[in-house]
């Protein structure tokens, strides 16, 4: 009877957990990936490994580097998203950009129920993000500013480079060396980010897309139990959702606006804007006047306005008294009117303000005795007359305008800091200076 | 929130301002010279200025009220 082969086995047989030695420089290398683990660098010497069915380790590219210091360490456990996952490998990769290089960090995160993560650590600027696989691929469209389509939501094209693989330890399901390249593009859309990585091989290309958001520095010090405080972050992570993002602002503007127009229709409409005196002076003449206005009780701006007519080269001063005969008190304003011209190096010149007006506020109304005093110049083309008028309960425009200007300062302020995070977040872009638009 | 709060207060104050203050007009307007006067009811040689009586000298400040 003829002893029937065994079945073919469909997968291949889980590693086992346990130290085993790594083949080059004989140090302990425990596998914690199962047997989803294609491959094991060597944490000591770098030795790339690959395990064999019979539980050995395979050398695929012997090294002999010093390990390296990453930003958490292989092995360590911590919690994130409500599970507890482990780093069995970590990655440095960088892009060298116009002579300037940009490493990071990627930690490779394993779950025996969840799979795979990514905790990636940038080192220029101290960014984290925690990235998985993404379920399917993006519609990506060509242009000026590429965009990837997923799931109803455009990821705008962020940065495309080079990727070059730097440092490797741990275990990985799939096989990675140092030197390996991988064209890496990143797209957009806070919260969250896409990146497509393109690596040509011996037998085509191979295309991962990864789904990544920004993670605190702070979180990822409490789930893997760090001591001390993680390294400062001094950059933008580019899916950060921007802080100046609201509509409170213009919300509150639009109501504020209504109530200011009903407010400024219900003050201007209420205003008397009544001339309460106007008359010619003579230079060097003191006037008295008898003059009642307004209610007594009832305070308002008067509005005092002196012109002077015939004047060249001169001045001319008024000073007004209101004085309260009851109790002698007075309230007083001085006025000057000047104007001056001439020709300088050919050119005509002038200045001086004439007429002058001055609004005084809070003033009482009642029966006052006016008093206005004039001098003139004695040089040039003295004014042959002025007028004086005065007018109480003007609209008074810096009432008016004060809130227009607190409306709308809010609202533009936080649309500059807004701007300015965007030009920020663009700048380590490969579209600085644009993109400004959610 | 702070400056949501600010923005709230300050816009919300000056619209206050111009309902309620704005009709006096004393806050954002310049402040007139207030003070005593004293009466001079007789008349003084002042060259060929024509000077009406009674004529009040400003004395200014504050003297205490009346």
């Amino acid at each position: 009877m003829n002893q029937q082969a065994p079945p073919t086995k469909l997968f291949r047989e889980e590693a086992k957990t346990g130290a085993i030695q790594c083949p080059a420089c004989g140090a302990p290398i425990t596998l914690h990936g199962f047997g989803g683990v294609e491959q094991i660098a060597c944490s000591y010497c770098g030795t790339i490994c690959k395990p064999e069915e019979g539980g050995n380790l395979d050398i695929v590219q012997q090294a002999q580097r010093q390990r390296r210091e990453s930003v958490l360490p292989l092995h360590k456990r911590g919690q994130l998203d409500g599970h507890t996952w482990e780093i069995i490998g970590i990655m440095w990769r960088e892009v060298v950009s116009e002579g300037v290089a940009y490493p990071w960090q990627e930690l490779l995160l394993f779950n025996p129920y969840e799979g795979y993560r990514w905790l990636i650590y940038q080192l220029n600027d101290g960014v984290w993000s925690l990235g998985g696989p993404l379920p399917g691929a993006p519609e990506v469209q060509p242009g000026m500013q590429p965009v990837a389509k997923w799931r109803g939501e455009d990821y705008k094209h962020f940065t495309t480079g080079n990727a070059r693989v730097t440092y490797v330890e741990g275990e990985f399901p799939w096989q990675v060396l140092v030197g390996d390249v991988a064209q890496a593009n990143d797209y957009v859309c806070p919260p969250n980010m896409i990146s497509v990585e393109v690596q040509h091989g011996e037998h085509g290309s191979d295309v991962n897309f990864t789904q990544m958001r920004p993670i605190e520095p702070a979180e990822v010090w409490a789930a893997f139990q760090m001591p001390g405080s993680p390294p400062p972050q001094h950059g933008i992570h580019p899916a950060a959702v921007n802080p100046y993002t609201t509509h409170f602002y213009w919300i509150a503007a639009i109501l504020l606006f209504v109530t200011w127009i009903v407010a400024l229709i219900a003050y201007a409409s209420a205003r008397d804007d009544e001339l309460i005196y106007s008359g010619s002076l003579e230079p060097g003449e003191v006037i008295t006047e008898e003059i009642e206005f307004g209610e007594r009780g009832e305070q308002s701006p008067l509005e005092f306005e002196l012109m002077a007519y015939g004047m060249s080269n001169s001045w001319a001063f008024a000073n007004v008294m209101l004085v309260d005969l009851e109790s002698e008190q007075a309230t007083g304003v001085g006025l000057e009117v000047d104007a001056w011209s001439g020709v300088e190096g050919g050119e005509s010149w002038s200045e001086g303000t004439n007429p002058r007006s001055q609004i005084v506020g809070g003033v009482e109304g009642g029966k006052y005795l006016l008093q206005v005093e004039v001098q003139t110049d004695t040089a040039g083309d003295v004014a042959d007359t002025l007028k004086l008028t005065i007018k109480r309960d003007v609209p008074l425009t810096r009432y008016m305008f004060l809130p227009l200007f607190f409306i709308t300062l809010f609202p533009l302020l936080n649309l500059g800091r807004k701007l300015g995070f965007e030009t920020k977040r663009w700048a380590n872009s490969d579209h600085a200076s644009s993109s400004w638009e959610e | 929130m702070l400056l949501k709060a600010s923005y709230i207060l300050l816009s919300t104050a000056s619209l206050g301002l111009l309902l309620f203050e704005a009709p006096r007009g004393a806050l954002l307007t310049r402040s007139p010279d207030r003070g005593k006067v004293e009466r001079q009811d007789k008349a003084t040689p002042t060259g060929n200025v024509t000077i009406r009586r009674p004529y009040f000298v400003f004395l200014g400040g504050y003297h205490g009220g009346k």
